[in-house]
């Protein structure tokens, strides 16, 4: 093996360390949260494996991109899903282990192993061409771990392709060239191990994670003291709550307490829409301003003010509620300044130049009467929690931790599925 | 050949054992944790939950009272709704000057709705105080309506102004808002002459008809007595043709 097969080898091998830290990362970043609590992602290019504080900035990449449907795939079957980062990991630690091998062996330039680096650094690529245009299309962001990963993939395919084609010449020039039996073997003997590190950690992790169906439905028989935090929480009837519908018509019913102003209400409102169970669901709003406008008698002080003339909005949309509602999370930031600002004319105006025909009846007497009504009729009766968002399903509460990354487990438990 | 297989063979092992291992070690530690769970997770499952108002007026005498009237003229418990002047005063057991007392809390939650003598029919200005009043709900559970009657004409005539006042109401409500659970939420009292007259401690109030004056005692002082006793005795039938309305903020 020449020397510069060497250098591209050790450059593949670089190029896999990357991937196996930046990969792996992703992934405790993905497991930590299987506790079901909040954490602080490692969302850097050069990340620890500590915990990174949840205040500390440049989080939001990564955030979105472990809590969309992208990040794992059998989310209705195991709870947060299984994240695709564990078949990273093991490509990237087939490929280290394929590069340690041809360094120590100075037979990387076989056809076998380099025909199998080649083909690690090809997977890598692909999969991180097909994650990168899902994060500019899909998510509108790109996660600084994952774009480590990505450059890894990258690296890892140049220096496999280099390594492969002055590994041929190297080859030609053998004193002593490998048997067509032998390079057979080595082939399959290589394409063994690189299925079996590829879903090793897969296996692994399906072995490890327990059933979380008893901690996902605490009403269920399953459930016992030791299932968590959440505790069962029955509505006694859901009469009073839908002033906003919206959903598929017929669906399984789902009540979601929500706020118009409240970030966590928009993501889950966003991530509902993305989940295949979610969109099959037809949605109750039970309108909860944390804003004293609308709650005086509970809140001293407005935790979202102005979400009281939005709810009233929402209530005047009519058949544009569920419409209104998109606008409304889709301007959250702007909404929010205004309301902190105590802008609220230029709050109304924004709401009445998009949506003219809820001019005259934000303010009759009878609109906020609605939200009261709708308080009085569901909101005391089964005793809401004053929080928000908060999301019924077939009558059940379901826990708060299980909104994000546990959401369609979670429905698909609620749901009887 | 073969030594190249052999270092195959513990780098490969080497490789499975740390996927293994990192893998088993990250979702181990998660799955103590969530078997674990910490204190604030614990302090989130005990948030506060939606709850009818209760103000600083809510005493447990009032409640006491309030909770004997709704109870014992229908309103707990479903069945027929109003009160009636003798019910009344078994249902709130205490004398005319505590019956009113109760109220004045509520000065600035509720409204007096003025009549003309012997009608009962709601003017415009009275719609509109009830369509604002009752609008203004909050957190309130119960609506109070308190008819009255002056005290001029007869005992008899006077109690069906009364009951017909507290029903003009009721109907303007049950018409205006179309709310199938409003007999569920109005409280209806129809006292006649002879209970719990309206004093000038409701001049504070808001009334329908803000061109019908209404001054305290006090403000009679400079007055001829004789020319006093007459503004006032006027002043007593105008304000007690009426029916005193409010959202009332107290859990029973």
């Amino acid at each position: 093996m020449r020397k510069l097969t060497y250098v591209f080898y050790v450059l593949a091998a670089a190029g896999a360390l990357l991937g196996l830290w930046y990969s792996s990362v992703s992934t405790l970043d993905h497991t930590r949260h299987l506790d079901r609590q909040e954490h602080g992602m490692n969302c850097s290019l050069a990340p620890g494996f500590g915990e990174v504080s949840l205040l500390a900035g440049g989080q939001e990449g990564c955030k979105t991109a472990l809590l969309s449907p992208y990040s794992s795939f059998w989310r209705d079957r195991h709870w947060g899903g299984v994240p695709y980062s564990l078949l990273a990991m093991g490509l990237f630690a087939f490929a280290l282990a394929l590069s340690v091998w041809g360094l120590a062996g100075g037979k990387g330039h076989r056809l076998a192993p380099a025909t199998f680096l080649l083909l690690s650094g090809l997977a890598a690529a692909t999969a991180s061409a097909v994650f990168f245009s899902i994060s500019v299309s899909k998510l509108h962001t790109i996660c600084t771990t994952c774009a480590g990963t990505y450059l890894s993939s990258a690296i890892l395919l140049i220096a496999a392709a280099l390594a492969f084609l002055t590994g041929r010449s190297d080859r030609k020039n053998e004193a002593e060239p490998e048997a067509g039996g032998t390079t057979l073997l080595s082939l399959g003997v290589l394409a063994v191990e690189m299925g079996i590190a590829t879903f090793l950690p897969v296996l692994v992790y399906l072995s490890t994670v327990p059933d979380y169906t008893k901690y996902v439905d605490p009403c269920g028989a399953g459930a016992g003291a030791s299932a968590g935090t959440c505790v069962c929480e029955k509505l006694a009837s859901s009469e009073g709550a839908g002033v906003v519908t919206g959903g598929a018509a017929g669906g399984p019913e789902a009540i979601m307490v929500i706020d118009p102003l409240c970030p966590q209400c928009e993501a889950l409102h966003r991530r509902l829409g993305e989940s295949v169970l979610g969109k099959t669901l037809s949605y109750k709003y039970f309108l909860l301003p944390l804003d004293a406008e609308c709650l005086d008698w509970l809140l001293k002080d407005s935790m979202h003010p102005g979400s009281c003339l939005l709810s009233k909005s929402l209530i005047c949309a009519g058949g544009q509620a569920e419409e209104m509602l998109s606008w409304m999370y889709d301007n959250l930031e702007e909404l929010r300044k205004d309301g902190i600002g105590k802008q609220f004319d230029a709050m109304r105006q924004k709401v009445v130049a998009k949506f003219p025909g809820v001019k005259e009846c934000i303010d009759l007497p009878d609109t906020k009467k609605k939200i009261w009504d709708s308080m009085q009729r569901f909101g005391i009766p089964n005793k809401i929690r004053i929080e928000t968002p908060q999301l019924f399903v077939n009558g059940k509460r379901m826990c708060v931790e299980d909104t994000d990354l546990g959401l369609e487990f979670a429905l698909a438990r609620l749901l009887g599925k | 050949m073969k030594t190249a297989w052999i270092v195959n063979g513990v780098v490969m092992v080497a490789m499975v054992l740390g996927l293994w291992l990192g893998t088993k070690g990250m979702v181990g530690a998660a799955v103590h944790r969530l078997d674990h769970p910490d204190e604030a997770g614990v302090a989130r499952a005990a948030a506060p939950v939606l709850t009818q108002a209760e103000q600083a007026y809510c005493t447990e005498g009032l409640k006491t009272v309030l909770r004997n009237v709704l109870t014992k003229c229908g309103l707990i418990g479903g069945g027929r709704k109003g009160c009636q002047p003798k019910e009344l005063r078994n249902a709130a057991q205490i004398d005319d000057r505590e019956f009113n007392a109760l109220f004045a809390p509520l000065a600035k939650r509720g409204g007096v709705i003025l009549f003309d003598p012997t009608k009962s029919e709601l003017d415009a200005g009275s719609k509109a105080m009830i369509d604002k009043l009752w609008a203004d709900q909050r957190g309130a559970s119960w609506f109070f309506v308190v008819a009255r009657a002056s005290p001029d004409g007869k005992t008899e005539e006077n109690e069906k102004y009364s009951h017909e006042r507290a029903n003009s109401v009721l109907f303007h409500l049950e018409d205006r808002f179309k709310d199938p659970d409003i007999e569920k939420k109005v409280g209806l009292l129809w006292l006649g002459e002879e209970f719990a007259q309206l004093g000038t401690d409701f001049c504070d109030w808001d009334r329908s008809r803000p061109d019908v004056a209404c001054h305290r005692e006090s403000e009679f002082a400079g007055m001829p007595k004789r020319e006093a006793a007459k503004a006032l005795a006027q002043q007593n039938k105008d304000m007690n043709r009426s029916a005193v309305i409010s959202w009332i903020d107290c859990r029973l």
